[in-house]
């Protein structure tokens, strides 16, 4: 078991919790969210067909916990608190009946730092329509945009096969619309912004020099979520386009790397839910395309999680699957393939805090080295307040 | 007496299981809610009454029965998949659930006094300041 940080961020958070004090009028409100995540690679196995691996310096077989973290566990790291684990806290300010705003900071055990998730104000149009500008959450996949509050889903994290990626959020605007049809609730927004993620951890995973990490940018992003709830059925699609880059500092060029490649980005959740029996299934399709120089690769992603409410017990598994490939010159191949299985348990102790205990395989079928084959046990606690 | 002491707990048990909830507005509201109206109004997806006025939904304390009866019998989920839900919705900036009362007669007074208010108590709890659209 390793401790560090998170007893400092303890002291930080805390430092924050003071707020209430001031927030006590109607016009203030203030929430927060936990997750103290235990992670271990129980075994791993090196791929045949692997020589090295290049994943941060070769630290390989590995897990990635999460992608924009940058979180990579492997079997020497033990039992360890320090990868997952989090706080947010979240401001909310009324200024009148139709003006908030609304802020969260997340700090990471990994970062040993606050970063700041959200901050904007929205404008409420009338009782169905809104407009919000300032930094949010990229309303990607279903779980994306609470994927930090682990109280409100069955993993211990959404599988990294759809829930990984460099960007997660975005600077902008968007308007959206919450209103019903019938016995349909309709919730839908489109969005427009920028995102510059420096030094983006995700780049860390993927260099060989771990004191060089790469700068992304996510421009120009434009996007739409349409998300239906009848009965016991809730599905929603999305749409998003960017303009993708990175910089290449190990060979100098601290500039973003021109052309960038157009990504388009298409989902669709489909979940159910009988009260005990729920599911969740999910198919995405990612395309990078950089036309100057004529290489496309596509993602698909998959994923299909069924659990059952017993009381305060929740078991719950759930497959799902990553497979980039390409048929551009020079990039032929699947750079990354891999399958993601896991067996969850769930236990309630009230509404307010949940423990889990995950067990996971992963699969590792990429045709270039990458991470290995790995079984990994995550125990969580969750909580709001 | 064991069997006395049997009857009185059998008893308590039924009367807490069947303990009946009203859900009240104030008495000038004229139309029909159906629950499934109720419904929406409490989980943030509507903020208007059938009627298109506006709808001001208040729970209750996490520990007062009323509201484990309410959440059960009429939204059709746990406390604990409440929870789940409002985290979501709360920690995305799309929605805060319902203010809360401390308990029934705190519900009556408010119901009573606001037009735009719906609420739910134990209908052993009712007084005629209120009006009851719907029983559970």
């Amino acid at each position: 078991m390793k401790y560090p940080r998170l007893f400092t961020i303890t002291i930080s958070a805390w430092g924050m919790a003071l707020l209430p004090v001031y927030a006590g009028t109607d016009n203030l409100t203030f929430n927060g969210f936990g997750s103290i995540v235990a992670t271990n690679v129980l075994s791993s196995d090196n791929n045949a067909s692997f020589e090295e691996y290049y994943l941060r310096g070769g630290g390989c077989p590995c897990y990635i916990t999460d992608y924009y973290t940058g979180g990579l566990i492997n079997e020497d790291d033990g039992m360890s608190l320090r990868y997952e684990s989090r706080i947010g806290l979240q401001l909310g300010v009324r200024m009148t009946d139709e003006l908030t705003f609304t802020s969260q900071v997340v700090a990471r055990s990994l970062t040993n730092e606050f970063t700041l998730e959200w901050a904007y104000l929205t404008y409420q149009i009338n009782d169905e329509w809104s407009v919000q500008a300032g930094r949010k959450r990229i309303p990607l996949y279903y779980f994306s945009t609470f994927q930090d509050v682990g109280i409100a889903y069955t993993w211990v994290r959404p599988p990294q096969s759809l829930y990984g990626w460099e960007a997660s959020n975005y600077n902008g605007l968007n308007i959206s619309y919450a209103g019903n049809m019938g016995d349909t609730s309709i919730q839908a927004s489109v969005y427009a912004g920028n995102e510059t993620i420096r030094d983006a951890a995700y780049n860390s995973l993927y260099t060989d020099d771990p004191s060089i990490i790469d700068d992304s940018r996510w421009k120009n992003i434009v996007g739409f979520d349409v998300e239906l709830t009848y009965e016991w059925l809730n599905a929603r699609f999305i749409y998003l386009t960017s303009d993708n880059s990175a910089t290449d500092k190990a060979s100098g060029d601290y500039e973003f790397y021109q052309p960038f490649s157009q990504q388009r980005v298409m989902g669709l959740a489909i979940n159910g839910d009988f009260s005990d029996w729920f599911f969740h299934l999910e198919k995405s399709q990612n395309r990078r395309e950089n036309k100057e120089d004529d290489i496309v690769v596509k993602a698909p992603a998959d994923m299909l999680a069924i659990g059952y409410r017993i009381g305060n017990w929740t078991p719950f598994v759930s497959w799902s699957r990553y497979w980039e490939k390409s048929d551009s010159p020079g990039y032929e191949g699947e750079a990354e393939r891999f399958t993601i299985k896991s067996i969850t348990l769930r236990y309630d102790i009230n509404p307010e805090n949940a423990l889990k205990v995950q067990i996971e395989t992963f699969d590792d079928a990429s045709q270039y080295d990458f991470v290995g084959d790995t079984r990994v046990l995550s125990v969580s606690y969750d909580f709001v307040f | 007496m064991r069997k006395s002491v049997f009857i009185v707990v059998a008893s308590l048990v039924s009367l807490m299981a069947n303990a009946e909830l009203a859900v009240v507005v104030h008495p000038s509201y004229a139309d029909a809610i159906s629950q499934d109206d109720i419904a929406k109004i409490f989980l943030g997806k509507a903020k208007t009454f059938p009627n298109g006025s506006p709808a001001v939904p208040i729970n209750q304390e996490d520990s007062q029965s009323a509201t484990d009866e309410f959440n059960n019998k009429v939204l059709g989920k746990s406390s604990t998949q409440l929870k789940a839900y409002w985290s979501k919705l709360v920690f995305t900036g799309k929605g805060t659930p319902p203010k809360e009362a401390t308990n029934d007669a705190q519900v009556l007074e408010l119901i009573a006094n606001n037009p735009n208010m719906i609420g739910y108590l134990d209908a052993s709890a009712l007084s005629a300041d209120v009006k009851v659209v719907a029983r559970f």
